[in-house]
């Protein structure tokens, strides 16, 4: 899983500076005895709350002294009750972590009044991959047939809020291939909005991990556009388990205007993060890099690769603290008018802005 | 589908448990749970995401053990402090409060406690069996299911309103409206618009049940309590154990039963929670049973119902988890997350090669309930015995666990502020003899309404869903629900349920009513004011709320009025009992502000320390009792809230004006 060209050239820059410093010797970092904690941003039961209880334990194996690990539950405003008492309140002595996902450093949420912190000085301890969303559509050919005849009924969509990659990427769609789309909104959650998929409710749903999107595929639905991976030469190419299902940034070449493709580029960038770990902003070196070296470990161990590969798929990425401090300091830097043209996009195709 | 019920993978299933871990990790999950159920505040979610990142480094049988059992009996020891303090321990014991907590007053906890948990093990099994015995013809009846079905279903709950309004109908149906209102704070999905949020993103995601809940119920009944002064039972003895309870469930078999159905039916709908199980049980209990005047006055019936219905959705949540995937609520998708992790796939491959593990989850059901009960029924008597407790143990304590467990909604300064206005909205209606029921119903039922009501309106034409066999199926049930109760009653010329009993404050008149009226006509007003400047899709549910609570309140108008006119001609002069209640309310009402400003100005800790202490010494306890009061409490505090969840207090006042003092130190 990579990052875009100016996310790396970013990152690049970050470790460059990083190896020319003169690094005063230090002291061996140590948490034997000691009891990390990690502040997730979200209530119990959800999934940022199980990634971090996850990986959060085993991070706790591999910190040096492997300390003790604690959990805390700080819910509010979508994560960002968490991030303000973050930034405020806590110190950066390499004993508090705090667990969030990509809608709390999305420039659009960072926009909001309420927020009262800045991701961009965050010192990322690592993060996981957002892994291309699958948009799928019932197998019936005239359902399928209605997608591009704007003469006829449109196809329902079928979606939680509108704030899903998935239903971004169908206002992309409508807006540049032509779909035929009308957006059914208020599904109370994932299950759901999958469940009246299978029950024929609604024609098009979208998600990304596999043991949601399999079960649809092997039943009633089938997989019409991808928005795909990243690979190594910054190109989005067909997910392991979705070979054959175009990309939809594959479909949108040449079809973009130089605004139209740097509004899209951004907005890529906005799906690049999935799950993330941070520590606060000063936090000294040698206690960014243990957490760093522990994270890295956890997420090289072949078994929990095992275990996330089962989970979210053959695909599974992640990123290195140095790779999320520059993917969010690029996020931050979003200026409205990047912001602008999808948001328009949007509310011309009948989505919510929230 | 003979494969589906081969005897060797239900062997299988059994054995794979059957091993020291599998049969230890029954036992915990079961006991933990237990206890966790019967704290008000903590829940079984929480124990769930605890425990999964450990339950994914288990061998499949062992995650099953751990996970389904823990999974299985939250809503067996919830009613622990439903009954005895009506404190809904999690949010499918609400209903129990109705009937479960008059019985306690009337000396009876004991059998309510024994009828809940044997319903509670009856309800579970029953789900577990629904589970398994359904599994070959249920894909096609879910799939025949949509949103114009489920908004039916949902329509069919709130028609419970009429019923559980009792004698005040008008008033009944006001506080449902309320409740509809109270419904659509948030976030709107459909356009963005943040409503009646005043800009904060507190409000985003609507008013937390458990908040609206203890303030409707715990508050005024602690109130009245204390204003009382004896123990909850008022009597001060206990009659009928708790093996008469269990009797009950046999005398009302058909009931138990009919509720297991409905708590299976609202499990296996992903999105309808606990909450909605035993409000729609209790609702078919009371519309369907004989002498239905007697429910709320602490009829047994009244607490089979919601305890039975409560844990066989745990059955009916297995449904769509294991046929299609689709987890049936938050505690299934956490399961399903482990169960991935571990090897064990939903979905066709369970009802195939991995049959055993089914049937292992089916085995864990039954093992679990019948666990939860057996230790629920050994320590029912010491529970019930609570009960002659005197009040100046029972209040402060309560109180202090209304508090905590309105702070773990949001853990949020906030929470405490909408708890005091739910108390205060409780404490009024109970006095002015609104029923309360109805507005805790429609807060539970709105926020389903609205979602199933547009998706019904978006996806399909008029046409199209009200000719749905499934819509005209309920509407007709609908229709007969709401009309057999009328029609039964007027033949008896019965009176409806009584659903409150009357408040022990001071006895008020017509003219509250009036204010009450007054203020809910400015309310409706306001909503309205708000919601001019919102797009019709996020606003037409307010005028909606508006135009019926504007049309109720002014028909309660009248009838007050003409109540006013009444009681005019009858000069009420106070008695010195009278003056007496007045003066312990407001006493109580000041204690409870005390506890609020407390722990505003000095924290949580002093003050739940401080707080049952002063209380206990101020109306007679020793001081023994007194320091063995503010110690537990501050054990709990502790060894609970800030150990194991390990809570994120709010800094109190003093703490604020110490650090603008010392800033850095």
């Amino acid at each position: 899983m990579k990052i875009s060209a100016s996310l790396r050239f970013a990152a690049l820059a970050a470790v460059t500076a990083a190896a020319v410093a003169t690094t005063p010797a230090v002291a061996e970092v140590s948490f034997k005895g000691k009891t990390v904690k990690i502040i997730i941003n979200s209530k119990p039961g959800g999934g940022t709350d199980a990634s971090a209880r996850q990986v959060g334990a085993l991070l706790a194996d591999n910190l040096p002294g492997k300390p003790q690990i604690v959990f805390q539950n700080l819910p509010g405003g979508g994560g960002i009750k968490a991030n303000n008492y973050f930034a405020a309140k806590v110190k950066g002595d390499g004993l508090t972590a705090l667990a969030g996902s990509r809608t709390q450093v999305s420039p659009y949420k960072l926009r909001h009044k309420s927020v009262k912190y800045d991701p961009g000085k965050y010192r990322f301890v690592g993060g996981t991959a957002r892994l291309g969303t699958i948009i799928l559509i019932n197998k019936d050919p005239k359902i399928q047939a209605r997608l591009t005849d704007k003469s006829q009924k449109p196809v329902a969509f079928g979606a939680i809020d509108g704030e899903r990659t998935g239903d971004h990427a169908a206002v992309w769609a409508m807006e540049y291939l032509g779909w035929n789309l009308k957006f059914v909104l208020g599904y109370a959650g994932t299950s759901e909005m999958l469940l009246a998929a299978r029950r024929g409710e609604v024609d098009m749903v979208n998600n990304q991990t596999v043991f949601n999107v399999m079960p649809l595929m092997n039943d009633n639905m089938k997989a019409i556009v991808q928005l795909g991976n990243r690979d190594d030469n910054e190109k989005f190419v067909e997910r392991v388990e979705f070979k054959g299902v175009p990309v939809l940034g594959d479909l949108l070449k040449g079809k973009l205007d130089a605004k139209a493709a740097k509004a899209y580029a951004g907005w890529l960038d906005d799906q690049t993060v999935e799950k993330w770990i941070a520590l606060p902003g000063g936090t000294p070196d040698d206690l960014t890099k243990a957490w760093r070296d522990a994270h890295d470990k956890v997420m090289k161990d072949p078994k929990f690769v095992e275990l996330a590969k089962r989970e979210f798929g053959g695909d599974f990425g992640w990123y290195t603290g140095r790779q999320m401090d520059s993917i969010v300091k690029n996020l931050v830097a979003t200026t409205d008018e990047d912001l602008a043209f999808f948001i328009n996009l949007r509310k011309k195709h009948g989505l919510p802005i929230q | 589908m003979k494969d589906l019920y081969d005897p060797s993978a239900m062997l299988n299933g059994f054995l794979g448990l059957m091993t020291p871990a599998g049969i230890a990790l029954i036992i915990a999950g079961t006991v933990v749970c237990s206890i966790f159920a019967a704290m008000p505040g903590i829940g079984t979610l929480l124990l769930l995401s605890m425990v999964l990142p450990y339950a994914m480094k288990l061998d499949p049988f062992l995650c099953i053990a751990l996970l389904i059992s823990i999974g299985a009996v939250g809503g067996t020891a919830s009613t622990f402090s439903s009954v005895l303090i009506a404190v809904p321990g999690t949010a499918g014991s609400q209903a129990t409060i109705l009937d479960g907590h008059p019985m306690a007053k009337r000396g009876e906890a004991a059998r309510a406690f024994g009828a809940a948990y044997v319903g509670s093990a009856v309800g579970g099994l029953f789900g577990g069996l629904v589970f398994v015995l359904s599994l070959p013809v249920m894909k096609p009846l879910v799939f025949a299911l949509g949103s114009p079905e489920f908004m039916m279903l949902v329509l069919w709950g709130l028609s419970a309103v009429g019923v559980l309004s009792g004698n005040a109908p008008v008033k009944g149906l006001m506080a449902a409206a309320l409740g509809l209102g109270l419904s659509l704070i948030g976030t709107d999905a459909r356009t963005g618009i943040e409503r009646f949020t005043f800009e904060d993103y507190y409000l985003w995601n609507g008013i937390h049940l458990v908040l609206i809940a203890l303030g409707i119920f715990a508050v005024p009944e602690l109130v009245d309590l204390s204003v009382r002064r004896t123990s909850v039972a008022e009597a001060g003895r206990i009659g009928k154990g708790q093996w008469e309870g269990a009797k009950d469930v046999f005398r009302h078999w058909w009931l138990v039963l009919r509720s297991s159905v409905v708590g299976v039916w609202v499990g296996m709908i992903p999105g309808l929670g606990s909450s909605v199980a035993d409000w729609f049980a209790y609702a078919h209990a009371v519309q369907t049973e004989k002498n239905p005047e007697k429910f709320g006055t602490g009829d047994v019936r009244g607490v089979l119902a919601p305890e039975s219905a409560n844990n066989a959705k745990e059955g009916g949540d297995l449904i769509p988890s294991i046929l299609f995937g689709v987890p049936g609520g938050t505690s299934m998708a956490l399961m399903l997350t482990a169960f991935i992790s571990v090897g064990i796939q939903p979905g066709e491959k369970m009802l195939g090669e991995q049959l055993p593990y089914l049937y292992a989850m089916l085995w864990v059901l039954i093992i679990a309930n019948l666990i939860a009960t057996s230790i629920s029924m050994g320590f029912a008597n010491s529970f019930a015995k609570l009960s002659l407790a005197p009040f100046y143990a029972i209040v402060p304590m309560t109180l202090i666990f209304c508090v905590v467990a309105a702070f773990s909604a949001n853990y949020a300064w906030a929470d405490l502020l909408v708890l005091a206005i739910f108390s205060v909205v409780g404490i009024i209606m109970k006095r002015h003899g609104w029923p309360r029921p109805p507005l805790l119903v429609a807060v539970v039922l709105g926020p389903q309404l609205q979602n199933y009501l547009w998706l019904t309106v978006e996806r399909y034409e008029p046409q199209e869903w009200m000719l749905r066999p499934g819509v005209m199926a309920f509407a007709l049930l609908i229709a007969i629900t709401v009309a057999v109760p009328i029609i039964r009653n007027r033949r008896r010329k019965a009176r409806g349920m009584h659903m409150d009993l009357a408040s022990e404050g001071p006895k008020v008149g017509p003219k509250g009513d009036i204010a009450i009226v007054a203020f809910y006509l400015a309310l409706a007003a306001f909503a309205v004011s708000q919601a001019v400047a919102w797009p019709p899709k996020a606003a037409v549910p307010v005028y909606a709320f508006a135009a019926f609570g504007s049309a109720l309140a002014i028909a309660q108008l009248a009838i007050s009025l003409i109540a006013l006119r009444r009681s005019d001609q009858v000069a009420h002069v106070a008695t010195e009992e009278d003056r007496e209640k007045s003066r312990r309310f407001r006493e109580i009402i000041l204690w409870i502000g005390g506890l609020g400003a407390g722990i505003i100005i000095i924290g949580f800790t002093v003050t739940l320390f401080l707080f049952p202490l002063l209380y206990a010494r101020r109306y007679g306890g020793g001081w023994k009792l007194a320091l063995g009061m503010g110690i537990s409490a501050v054990a709990i505090l502790i060894g609970i809230f800030d150990t194991l969840i390990h809570i994120i207090w709010p800094e109190p006042l003093v703490e604020l004006l110490w650090d603008a003092i010392f800033p850095g130190k």
